[in-house]
């Protein structure tokens, strides 16, 4: 199958590339950059004025996977604005005359910022804290009127975890432990976060590839299922890695909140089944090794 | 008297409203990239001669540095304006509303404390459907209509909780947000840029969300927006309005003086600021009561045509409720249709219309009008 990938520099869109390419499919980078990882790239600057009139010249993808984005964390505003709002839209407009039968959009979670209950399903109220937050949710939006043209899936994706990945904070547990250095987990480790391994996420876009929702416009939320404290992801680690790093709850207070999201729509719509906390960490300590 | 920087000061509302600020003895500065679809390749037509001005693209980060120098309050009115063109070049209008705001804002809160004020224009767009009541449900908010409705030529309403009519009410700024078009997405984003960043730095913002502006100096040139306009236009070439639907829609066309008058109150009030504010009548009207009205008031025996075909992301109804604005603001609308639109047509019969078939025709090339 012909896949375009945006974004194939980033952690997710490499591990996609890689993946999609060892299923046999002919992916595409659109990329500033080569992207070794894909089979061919398209030099493009996504976030450029004429970028529509050069997606349109492409031969049409029949699948694209849009995972260009300005990731968390500090930036200027208009870093945001351009690599998470301006080069959605740029996207959209060069495949309106050649639109490919389906767009999965990686997303994420912080869209809902702070909810007032968890666990958070897709009915939640989303718009987020700016910049990070809010500038995906707008592209959601902007994808959202591109329904008419092809089928849209957009997927809200919790922290991840894998080899290659700087920031999460299970890289940065990962990190320590591998040094059997002492873990101190603050708000004494009960803090409940989401967090994927990125394996679930790959299974995910193949499931959607393969059996889309019949909806033109969907949103899920994917994510680890359950209630999980920082406690239990650092021990599943630990004992992953077969570590020998102390793990110490400390009294220390956090900025963040605790998080998990509602999946059941995921589950039955794109028979998406996270792997065990367990079953994650050992996958993610066999990466490590 | 305070340094103030208007952009999109040379356009319909802008220009109104840099009038309105020097007329009040303050000293304006405006940036505008006079866009060719808006100003005809003309200059600044309507720029009061005592506003010093700037040319150029709000998108321009060391134009716009420089446009705010001195600056104390301002106002961004620069946006591209037109719902049905914002669906197929999504790209140019995503680039001046969302990344303009934000070249904006990085450059006022560079220079905090410096700005002491921003108003920004929004748009009621950003409402999607407005407030519907049912009879057995109270109060709801519908989104858009489903495609098999509009295909069975079924334009009211449904409750969507048990699916009886509902009737349009007033439309608060407590209602959520379902923006459907990336015009009004964009104008969403303008406006909870403003707001947030305002409130990051303690910049007080005021977002006005504007319903139907009708009044002189609306651009017939441009046959992207306004329904009156679009309809002026058409009539003045002896041809029938095209009205989409049934023409029992309702929208609340507000004059621009009174457009004006939310700005000024903008600037001399702080009860409004870090608020998301309607500016309209309260009064809805239908658009082919719109289109009689102009008929009637260019001594023109024309009939609108009723199409029957809907345009994508179209609202049946919207129509504000203005408690907000009278509260916060003390504002209340002066100019009733009855007496603003003579005041339109006059402007109207000055003008030479583009003749709109173009902007219905490219409509229909992309499948959005059905």
């Amino acid at each position: 199958m012909n896949i375009w990938i945006t974004g194939c520099s980033g952690f997710v869109g490499t591990r996609l590339a890689q993946h999609l390419v060892a299923n046999q499919h002919d992916v595409t980078a659109l990329s500033p950059q080569d992207c070794a990882a894909a089979s061919q790239t398209v030099t493009i600057d996504l976030t450029a004025q004429d970028s529509p009139r050069v997606i349109e010249k492409l031969a049409a993808p029949e699948v694209v996977v849009h995972a260009y984005s300005k990731e968390s964390g500090p930036g200027e505003l208009l870093d945001f604005v351009d690599a998470n709002v301006h080069a959605t839209s740029n996207l959209i407009e060069g495949l309106t005359q050649q639109p490919p039968r389906l767009i999965i959009y990686t997303s994420t979670l912080s869209v809902y910022g702070r909810p007032s209950v968890i666990p958070v399903d897709e009915a939640g109220p989303a718009g987020g804290t700016l910049p990070y937050g809010a500038t995906k949710r707008w592209a959601e939006q902007l994808l959202e009127t591109f329904q008419r043209y092809t089928r849209i899936i957009v997927l809200r994706l919790p922290s991840l975890y894998g080899a290659d990945q700087q920031e999460s904070f299970v890289d940065n547990l990962a990190r320590i432990a591998q040094r059997d250095e002492p873990i101190e987990l603050l708000a004494r480790g009960e803090l409940v976060r989401d967090a994927l391994h990125i394996s679930d996420v790959l299974r995910a876009v193949d499931n959607c590839i393969s059996q889309p929702p019949a909806d033109s416009f969907t949103i899920l939320n994917l994510g680890c299922g359950k209630r999980t404290t920082t406690m239990e992801y650092a021990r599943a680690l630990v004992d992953a890695l077969g570590s020998k790093s102390d793990i110490t709850p400390v009294d220390r207070l956090t900025s963040d909140f605790d998080f998990y999201a509602d999946i059941s729509a995921a589950r039955q719509q794109i028979a998406f089944a996270p792997m065990s906390l367990a079953e994650s960490m050992k996958v993610y300590a066999d990466e490590l090794r | 008297m305070k340094n103030i920087l208007v952009t999109g000061g040379a356009g319909f509302i802008g220009s109104h409203i840099v009038d309105a600020l020097i007329d009040r003895g303050h000293r304006v500065r405006v940036l505008d990239a006079l866009v060719e679809q808006v100003h005809g390749g003309a200059g600044p037509q309507h720029l009061n001669p005592k506003a010093e001005f700037l040319q150029g693209d709000v998108c321009d980060a060391d134009l716009v540095n420089r446009a705010l120098e001195g600056i104390e309050v301002v106002y961004h009115k620069a946006a591209e304006v037109g719902v049905g063109q914002s669906m197929y070049e999504i790209g140019r209008y995503v680039r001046a509303n969302d990344f303009g705001t934000a070249v904006l804002l990085e450059a006022i809160v560079k220079r905090r404390p410096q700005i002491k004020k921003l108003v920004v224009a929004s748009s009621m767009s950003i409402y999607g459907e407005g407030a519907y009541a049912c009879d057995s449900c109270g109060p709801v908010q519908p989104k858009l209509r489903p495609l098999s409705q509009l295909l069975d030529r079924d334009w009211e309403i449904n409750c969507p909780q048990c699916g009886a009519k509902a009737k349009p009410v007033p439309t608060n700024e407590d209602k959520p947000l379902f923006p459907s078009s990336v015009y009004a997405i964009s104008k969403q984003d303008q406006e909870q840029f403003c707001l947030v960043v305002g409130r990051a730095y303690d910049i007080p913002v005021v977002a006005l969300r504007y319903f139907n502006v009708y009044g002189p100096r609306q651009a017939l040139s441009n046959p992207y927006t306004g329904v009156c306009a679009i309809f002026s236009g058409r009539l003045l070439n002896d041809e029938a309005p095209m009205i989409f639907e049934d023409g029992e829609q309702t929208r609340d066309f507000v004059h621009v003086s009174d457009i004006v008058q939310a700005n000024m109150l903008a600037l001399e009030t702080d009860k409004a600021d870090y608020e998301a504010v309607n500016i309209g009548t309260g009064s809805p009207i239908s658009v082919s009561d719109i289109s009689l009205m102009l008929a009637q008031g260019l001594h023109k025996d024309i009939k609108p045509q009723i199409t029957a075909k809907y345009r994508e992301g179209d609202i049946r109804h919207c129509v504000a409720d203005i408690s907000r604005a009278r509260k916060l603001l003390g504002y209340e609308p002066k100019v009733k249709l009855a007496d603003g639109i003579p005041e339109l047509l006059d402007w109207v019969r000055q003008q030479q219309a583009e003749n709109t078939t173009k902007a219905t025709a490219e409509l229909e090339q992309h499948q959005l009008v059905r």
